[in-house]
């Protein structure tokens, strides 16, 4: 750090209009949080009261409320499954796209690049009946399956964006030291690339917890998330504000932490790594 | 075993272990495509199939209160009347205007803060840290946020245009201020991904320009003009690209906002097309309606791939 410098108006100018751009980025999150923490009526009151008692009513009435519990643990069950899915299938996948030239290569990338700009919302007529017809709608399973295809594509591109990124010379050197090219991959360029493999989790894993268009239409009760609940809470009649944003600040949260932890592979995840850090 | 047989022949010329080096290396070029098989399938199984699902489902007339099966053979018939059908024009306009107006001020307020962020601040660092906090966030949980904060009778919105003066405003049950209340809400919450990439471009580029250009007495204005933006215009396409094709698939914000209306104000092509298949059961006209929307982001992702390979093989 250089010493400070004397604050030049430029600066001070430039600071106080970031500053009022960075309030109005944060005054939902903060309202919402600010809201659940109030009774229906103090929330609801206009001007609203900035000096306040907070309560957790909302958040003890939601966690009571039929189906929000369940819904947490479906959520958590499906993006799990979905980022171990999406893992285990993705390394192999961008691996050899990553290590290997051979025939087919540039175009199985491409293609996957394709399924990802293509509107998901295009696939929801044949998934809703062709699980129905399995006997797999409303279970965690189908829309598991939903959430793998959604998130494949960019789990391939930033695996191999980190394969690409670690010499393979350092798993040749492995090799001849006796190991195989598995044990080289598992003991060597998967370690180096842990922070990227984390990343990549992550990603698949908001991507599933954030997903609604899916939850919405694939289940109706037992396999139903965390963000198609709460969007029937606001069904219910006479909408209990403070108990919805209480369940959206918990649904937010865990966001909101994997953003903060996450800021170096933001952009090149949401990219599918077309901006290399 | 094929193999085997096939070179049975030769191997019986050959010594031993030339046939073993071959089956050797047929081996090694076999396994990159083991590798990629299990994506390929699963690919091929959850987005393949369901876009073949869809046009065979949409040559035929097939509505699940008549019939869970598909009934008579139509042809092109369902495609002919969803392009004949105005609801559908509506929605592509509805979603092109709202692709439009919000990339484009997300474009224009992502590059000012990143600018302003880039050339100079108190507290960068944390700033950066805070104008990034949407990117991720939850979309329908948002949308719930923006439509408690839209509320005509409780909404701060609508408290805050009280202090100013201006009156209260139906925001959810009026075309236009619906509308806005869309636009809102999707600019506020994807203004950050352009802001991200953005100064993340500006922060990699080279001094050299910029010493040149203050040696030369070059404005603010010539700089932004003949250095910044020429040097960031990879970043930036990537950007919008990014944006368009995410714009373009809104949904969760408008259901919970409007889910469509008023009168079709907000109806956007993914609200339309979930409409016809979970509200009217008509399983052809969605699956048309599907293809129709496959054929037409298949251009955007034709210049997306091109724009991507470009720069991975430079």
């Amino acid at each position: 750090m250089t010493p400070p410098a004397p604050l030049r108006l430029g600066t001070a100018i430039r600071t106080v209009a970031i500053a009022l751009a960075a309030s109005l980025t944060l005054f939902p999150i903060v309202w919402m949080a600010t809201v659940s923490v109030k009774t229906q009526r103090d929330a609801l009151s206009m001007p609203p009261d900035w000096i306040f008692t907070p309560i957790l009513d909302a958040y003890r009435a939601v966690w009571a409320k039929a189906g929000f519990v369940p819904a947490l643990g479906n959520s958590v069950l499906i993006s799990l499954v979905a980022l171990t899915a999406c893992l285990a299938i993705g390394l192999l996948a961008a691996y050899a796209i990553s290590r290997y030239r051979f025939p087919g290569a540039d175009a199985i990338l491409f293609g996957m690049l394709v399924t990802r700009i293509f509107p998901p919302v295009a696939l929801i007529t044949p998934y809703s009946l062709n699980l129905r017809w399995l006997g797999l709608d409303d279970t965690v399973f189908g829309l598991a399956i939903a959430y793998v295809a959604l998130n494949l594509p960019l789990a391939v591109w930033m695996l191999k964006g980190y394969f690409d990124a670690i010499p393979e010379e350092l798993e040749q050197s492995a090799m001849v030291d006796g190991a195989d090219r598995f044990q080289a991959v598992v003991r060597v360029t998967l370690p180096l690339m842990a922070p990227g493999l984390a990343a990549t989790g992550v990603f698949v894993f908001v991507g599933s917890w954030n997903e609604f268009l899916f939850a919405l239409t694939l289940t109706s009760r037992e396999a139903r998330t965390l963000p198609t609940v709460i969007a029937e809470f606001v069904g219910d009649t006479g909408i209990e504000w403070p108990q919805i944003m209480a369940a959206s600040t918990i649904a937010l949260a865990p966001v909101l932490i994997a953003t903060f932890v996450l800021q170096r592979h933001i952009a090149q995840g949401l990219t599918a790594g077309a901006l290399k850090d | 075993m094929t193999g085997t047989v096939r070179h049975g022949g030769a191997a019986a010329r050959l010594p031993d272990w030339r046939a073993d080096a071959r089956r050797a290396r047929l081996r090694a070029r076999l396994v990159p495509y083991v590798l990629v098989a299990p994506a390929v399938v699963v690919l091929a199984v959850t987005v393949g199939y369901p876009i073949l699902f869809n046009l065979f489902a949409s040559l035929h007339r097939w509505n699940l209160i008549e019939s869970d099966l598909p009934e008579a053979f139509v042809g092109f018939g369902t495609m002919a009347k969803v392009l004949a059908d105005p609801h559908v024009w509506n929605a592509i306009r509805v979603t092109m205007t709202i692709t439009v107006v919000a990339v484009a001020v997300e474009f224009l307020i992502g590059l000012a803060l990143a600018l302003t962020v880039h050339e100079g601040i108190v507290g960068g660092r944390l700033f950066r840290t805070l104008l990034v906090a949407p990117i991720m966030a939850t979309p329908l949980v948002i949308a719930l946020v923006f439509r408690l904060m839209f509320h005509s009778e409780f909404g701060i919105v609508n408290h805050a245009l009280g202090t100013l003066g201006f009156g209260p405003v139906l925001w959810l049950a009026r075309p236009l201020p619906a509308f806005v209340a869309i636009l809102t809400t999707e600019i506020w919450h994807n203004t950050a991904f352009v802001f991200l990439v953005l100064i993340g471009a500006l922060q990699m580029l080279p001094k050299e320009p910029y010493e040149a250009a203050l040696v030369e007495g070059a404005t603010w204005v010539q700089r932004l003009r003949y250095i910044t933006l020429p040097m960031l215009r990879p970043a930036i396409l990537v950007a919008l690209l990014f944006r368009v094709v995410f714009a373009i698939r809104l949904f969760d914000e408008v259901y919970v906002l409007t889910r469509g209306g008023p009168a079709g104000a907000t109806e956007t092509i993914s609200i339309l097309l979930f409409k016809s298949a979970f509200e009217v059961f008509d399983v052809a006209h969605a699956a048309a309606l599907s293809l129709l929307l496959l054929v037409l982001t298949s251009g955007l992702a034709l210049v997306l791939v091109r724009t991507l390979y470009r720069r991975a093989a430079a």
